[in-house]
């Protein structure tokens, strides 16, 4: 191999080896939504749900577009994103943290649980948390789910009074991915 | 190795130091344009809306007496005229519907669809149109001094054609214009056209997620006869849920497109205009979501 050859497939691969990172994601999450309140309940789904875990450090975020939560009542889903979310100035809505603890977590066949903890982002509102959540290894693939309580007023999402029987002031969120190696 | 150290650096600067680097970004691929309107009416004239799918949408629209009188009739509140409204969304281009108006009796049936929509995004199509068009039936008594009603039903009927084209600009303005063509089988007066073309305009300024000032007028093409007056509306919708509340003043005393278009005489300086709201409610056939899920 001649020296320069040498030379330039070290430039190229050093860096890669050095700075390659171990990622797992998915661009098919999903996050179920329930509003349980006195006239009705109310359920969407999103199965746009992106979904990215660094495997040496632990760090993980998460990004739904709002648009993509498809609700049974289309008129519902409508002012969901004309009315509530505002969907047109904020789009979506992102989760960027880590899981707690990684250097001690080993991921086994069967699930276990993990605490999450980093910024969520709904409406423009961005507010830390920590919630619990579970993960597992299935062949390939890494599995994780993880369901909390979401107040509505803490992201500045206005329930006028007149619909204060039909819609929850607290929100139970369900996430569900599946993570491969990128 | 100047170049190594070179590299290095621009490696690390490159590195997707942030997950969220990892997410494409297809957030801006075109979707159409939703709720350019609150409801499927803006005041008077047609919008850009149709009932969701499996959305069925009931109206009521309600005009009062002329306010010429004032305290007397209470600005025409004694007096009503009405039209019930019955409109199902089948797919989210497609509705149909059927009407009945105080107003000479008369019933309609409607066929309202989306033919192109406005995406969004600099890349998306620029507009919405719609086509509108609906038989009017008069169904009242006459005398038997009108032979020509008497003699056929086909002088009873008459139809009215719209392209709605509009554009929701932002979360505030939307506008939209109306290419009419109104045909009536039977003219009171042999000088009176049988086809009449008019272009309406439309539009709303929304000032909060659930209210917005609305208004339309309508411009004929061609002459009338002395009564007539343009076309005009203006008012306000209120959101509550699953219902919208429009209040207006109009010139017109009707709510089916021959009638606000064409049959408007009210002139606002003779207190000739008429207070009224619409009010509609939608049932969804989908259902909520049952409480045992």
């Amino acid at each position: 191999m001649k020296r320069t050859t040498r030379t330039w497939l070290i430039l190229v691969l050093l860096p890669a080896a050095i700075f390659g990172k171990d990622i797992f994601l998915t661009r098919s999450g999903s996050i179920e939504f329930f509003s349980s309140a006195p006239v009705e309940d109310i359920k969407a789904i999103n199965k746009q749900v992106s979904c990215v875990l660094d495997m040496e450090t632990g760090e993980l975020a998460f990004q739904a577009p709002i648009r993509g939560f498809m609700f049974k009542n289309a008129l519902m889903q409508e002012h969901f994103n004309e009315n509530y979310m505002e969907s047109d100035k904020f789009p979506k809505a992102v989760f960027k943290g880590k899981i707690d603890h990684w250097s001690n977590t080993a991921i086994a066949d069967t699930a276990i649980d993990v605490s999450l903890s980093g910024s969520l982002t709904i409406h423009g509102v961005t507010r830390a948390i920590t919630e619990t959540g579970q993960i597992w290894h299935e062949g390939e693939l890494i599995k994780g789910t993880s369901a909390f309580d979401i107040t509505v007023a803490d992201y500045d999402i206005e329930i006028p009074k007149v619909v204060r029987n039909n819609i929850a002031k607290i929100v139970r969120v369900d996430i569900a991915v599946q993570l491969k190696k990128k | 190795m100047k170049y190594f150290l070179l590299f290095i650096l621009l490696s690390v600067i490159n590195g997707q130091d942030d997950l969220l680097d990892y997410f494409d970004d297809d957030s801006e691929a075109p979707v159409p344009v939703e709720a350019a309107f609150k409801g499927t009416r803006v005041v008077n004239a047609q919008s850009l809306e149709i009932p969701r799918p499996q959305i069925f949408q009931f109206m009521i629209q309600h005009r009062f007496g002329a306010i010429e009188n004032g305290f007397y009739d209470l600005f025409g509140m004694d007096d009503a005229s009405i039209r019930f409204d019955l409109q199902y969304g089948f797919t989210d281009r497609l509705s149909l519907g059927i009407g009945r108006s105080t107003l000479n009796k008369t019933y309609d049936l409607l066929v309202k669809a989306k033919l192109l929509r406005q995406m969004s995004g600099p890349k998306g199509f620029p507009v919405s149109v719609l086509w509108f068009s609906n038989l009017g039936i008069n169904t009242q008594r006459k005398a038997e001094s009108d032979p020509a009603v008497k003699d056929a039903f086909a002088n009873r009927l008459s139809y009215a054609h719209q392209f709605i084209i509009g554009r929701k600009f932002n979360n505030i303005l939307t506008l939209e214009i109306l290419p009419t063509l109104i045909h009536r089988n039977l003219v009171p007066t042999k000088d009176d056209k049988h086809d009449l073309l008019s272009i309406g305009v439309a539009g709303r300024w929304k000032l909060t997620n659930r209210f917005s000032i609305n208004s339309d007028y309508f411009l004929p093409s061609g002459k009338r006869d002395g009564n007539f007056q343009n076309g005009w509306a203006i008012g306000m919708d209120i959101e509550t849920g699953g219902h919208v509340f429009q209040i207006m003043l109009t010139n017109a005393r009707g709510s089916y497109e021959g009638a606000y278009i064409e049959e408007a005489t009210g002139k606002l300086a003779e207190g000739t205009v008429y207070l009224g709201f619409n009010i509609s409610r939608v049932f969804s056939l989908a259902g909520s979501d049952s409480p045992r899920w």
